[in-house]
């Protein structure tokens, strides 16, 4: 008991918050810089594994982070800029948006968020579970994960969503109490990165339910997912 | 030398053909072609040797010589030996007689090769489905080469199989696959006497994605980026089994400073896993304290991985032919590391003087010997049951050939030892870490890979946080993959995970699978 009460007063407080995330934000957005190009190359086009680059653009939902462009870009004109969390304005009707628009100041200051993965890798689920952690401490902004989507106001949705995962994940988007706030994590989630074609896979979440916000990243950081939840109930 | 003879042995059926090999891995390497009939027998005959099952594949090669064809890999550890058979099966009547009767450890990499291949195991004892759910039709097979993966494959009426356990006062717990936690989907069916455990089945594979496929017909170079999303927590060792899987299949050796780098990257994924999962074990007995400090611990570790490869999980590091960036930042994690060692040292020695903790851990979930012997299982999990495995010493890959380093083993094989074995290793780890960190020279990092020979086989394997990652890959035409094949360390581990389950209590399933801390997207790629 005595060395548990040392290691409490020795460890003091390692909670932060968003004006001191230790940390990063890791591999970008990478950022085509047309007037460096060198005439009629299309060198990253061709090199991204996913077909996020149309001309001088990545789309970020599609875009898996993985830097193969700036390794294939002959002129170094490929930088990185901060990944961006994507707000879409779900289409559930006149009545759907009122009340979400009513969801989110109810769920402003406290959210209830049940969590799926459809069919990721468990990168996406190793962050989300860093946020629960004495450091990032989602609990000190009133946002906790429960057990039963009856008791959610926010879905959490990692993964490709896969063939196997269609049902579970239908009946829980249905079993949480309407209108129900999504959110993609992840760049599986968001696109459907590398597997969107694959036999088994769906392709992304907005094919299965009306997604709120997409927080892109392979996997995207914790403090990135927490921007995306806080966003998602307008308190960023 | 008993494994000279065991090739000698092999080349002296008639049938067989023996073809000495340099394109596997080790210091030795054979690759035997045997009529698909004599696939038992070719099977007993190198495990009653000593050898064990590293992976099987099976592949469609109708659109190359019309015929499919099955190839299990074996591993002699005595000396390194990797002996790859390969049975030639005929396109018209997709079957052989099944090697689960004689090496019980490929009894599901066997049904699935049936659900994915549509080549029948016969003799297996479990034929049901294992990859593919029942509402996927009986004879669609996506890793067929004429199955289109675009196609949308409709959904049949079908229930899932289990084996019926009956009797008065039997109740059923199904759980699943959306779990209350923030863990991956499977679904768990309990039958319990009161609190008692009799009997764990377990429906996996909700994450099934279509990852194999989706690296077929791809360059290797891309392909590495498929290896590395395969799993988010062995995202290193996965891409460094696929890369040398590609370079012994080019014949290419790696850089000194590209293996020491790999070395590194593997070691700091281990003990993220390690750190990480020794804390989470105690979620299992709600034991708060050491929850907290373990993830504290863990999320350190995570920033380190950031400053050294500029990702928490270390991807976009390991290409084919060595690694794309050198460390940064090295001195100063180690004295990171000196630091958190001391840490995890402070932690463990608060878990094992908590008699509630012992009260709970000790004599639970335990995994006998001879199970963790004959289903293959691996890792720090068939380590504390006392196989004495580890494929950094016995198949040596990356820098590990020139670095010192212990293999501890347990005996008793429950969840205390468990936890025993992770925090042992732990301590090599770190141990490696700082000799790595201090033999890695300057130098290239990495090679060109020629291009590829197509329709050759190769293997790469890794000991991962979980076991061994062992990647089969054939090559295809113009540096493109045409069959690859995964097992990971999950996927050896599931099978044990029921066995040690009768006898427990229900409230103790946590606790055991957390001491498993098995991934579900390895084994469902």
């Amino acid at each position: 008991m005595f060395k548990i009460f040392k290691g409490l007063a020795k460890t003091r407080i390692v909670t932060e918050g968003p004006l001191n995330w230790g940390e990063t934000g890791g591999r970008g957005l990478p950022l085509i810089d047309g007037s460096a190009c060198p005439k009629g190359c299309a060198n990253c086009q061709e090199a991204c594994p996913t077909g996020a680059i149309t001309g001088k653009t990545v789309n970020p939902r599609l875009c898996i982070y993985c830097h193969t462009c700036r390794q294939a870009c002959p002129a170094n004109a490929i930088g990185e800029t901060e990944i961006p969390i994507i707000k879409e304005t779900a289409v559930t009707g006149e009545i759907g948006s009122v009340l979400r628009e009513r969801i989110k100041k109810i769920c402003r200051r406290s959210l209830h968020i049940r969590y799926v993965d459809a069919g990721a890798c468990n990168g996406c689920d190793f962050e989300i579970n860093s946020l629960t952690n004495p450091v990032y401490d989602i609990q000190q902004y009133g946002v906790d994960f429960v057990a039963s989507p009856r008791h959610a106001d926010m879905l959490l949705i990692t993964g490709v969503v896969t063939r196997n995962m269609e049902i579970a994940l239908q009946k829980t988007y249905e079993a949480c109490p309407g209108p129900t706030l999504v959110v993609a994590v992840g760049a599986c989630a968001c696109g459907g990165g590398l597997f969107r074609d694959a036999y088994a896979s769906g392709g992304g979440v907005e094919r299965h339910a009306p997604v709120d916000v997409y927080i892109p990243g392979c996997p995207p950081t914790p403090a990135h997912i927490l921007k995306g939840i806080l966003t998602a109930v307008d308190r960023l | 030398m008993a494994e000279l003879s065991l090739i000698e042995e092999l080349r002296s059926r008639s049938d067989w053909e023996v073809l000495a090999d340099d394109n596997l891995p080790g210091k030795q390497a054979a690759r035997v072609k045997v009529p698909a009939d004599k696939l038992p027998e070719a099977a007993s005959l190198l495990t009653g040797r000593g050898a064990f099952l590293l992976t099987m594949a099976g592949v469609d090669r109708r659109p190359v010589d019309g015929c499919f064809a099955v190839y299990p890999v074996f591993a002699n550890p005595k000396d390194g030996l990797i002996i790859e058979i390969e049975a030639v099966i005929s396109p018209d009547r997709p079957v052989y007689p099944a090697l689960t009767p004689v090496v019980p450890s490929a009894h599901w990499l066997e049904r699935e090769i049936k659900d994915l291949l549509g080549i029948t195991p016969v003799g297996h004892p479990d034929p049901r489905r294992l990859a593919l759910h029942p509402d996927w039709p009986t004879d669609v097979h996506p890793l067929r080469k004429d199955f289109d993966a675009g196609a949308v494959v409709p959904r049949v009426s079908g229930e899932m199989e289990f084996c019926p356990v009956e009797g008065e006062g039997i109740y059923h717990i199904p759980v699943g696959p959306v779990h209350a936690g923030i863990i991956e989907p499977g679904h768990f069916r309990f039958s319990a006497f009161g609190e008692d455990v009799i009997d764990l089945q377990a429906q996996l594979f909700y994450t099934h994605r279509g990852v194999e496929k989706a690296a077929e017909s791809k360059d290797f170079n891309h392909a590495v980026l498929v290896a590395e999303r395969i799993c988010g927590a062995c995202s290193v060792s996965h891409a460094v089994s696929f890369a040398q899987a590609v370079e012994s299949l080019a014949g290419v050796e790696i850089p000194a400073a590209a293996s020491y780098t790999r070395s590194i990257l593997l070691e700091m994924e281990r003990l993220y896993n390690h750190v990480g999962d020794i804390g989470n074990m105690s979620a299992g007995i709600g034991f708060a304290y050491v929850v907290s400090r373990g993830a504290i611990l863990k999320e350190r570790l995570l920033r380190m991985n950031m400053r050294l490869a500029g990702h928490r999980y270390l991807r976009g590091m390991v290409i084919p032919g060595g690694v794309r960036a050198g460390v940064k930042n090295l001195p100063e994690i180690i004295a990171g590391l000196n630091g958190l060692e001391s840490d995890l040292g402070e932690l463990t020695e608060v878990m094992l003087s908590s008699h509630s903790l012992l009260d709970r851990m000790e004599t639970t979930g335990v995994l006998p010997l001879q199970a963790a012997l004959d289903l293959g299982a691996v890792g720090p999990a068939a380590r504390a049951s006392g196989v004495d495995r580890d494929l950094r010493r016995d198949l040596p890959h990356a820098a590990y050939g020139d670095l010192e380093f212990n293999v501890p083993v347990q005996q008793q094989g429950d969840v205390l030892r468990r936890l025993k074995q992770r925090i042992d290793e732990c301590r090599e780890s770190f141990g490696i870490l700082r000799q790595a960190a201090q033999k890695l020279s300057r130098g290239m990092l990495a090679v060109k890979i020629p291009d590829l020979p197509p329709y050759r086989t190769s293997v790469g394997c890794t000991e991962s946080a979980r076991g061994a990652n062992v990647h089969w890959i054939m090559s295809g035409p113009g540096n493109t993959i045409y069959r690859y094949m995964v097992r990971s360390a999950s996927h050896c581990n599931w099978p044990v995970v029921p066995i040690c389950l009768p006898g427990n209590i229900v409230p103790d399933f946590p606790l055991i699978n957390k001491s498993f801390e098995l991934c579900y997207a390895c084994l469902d790629r």
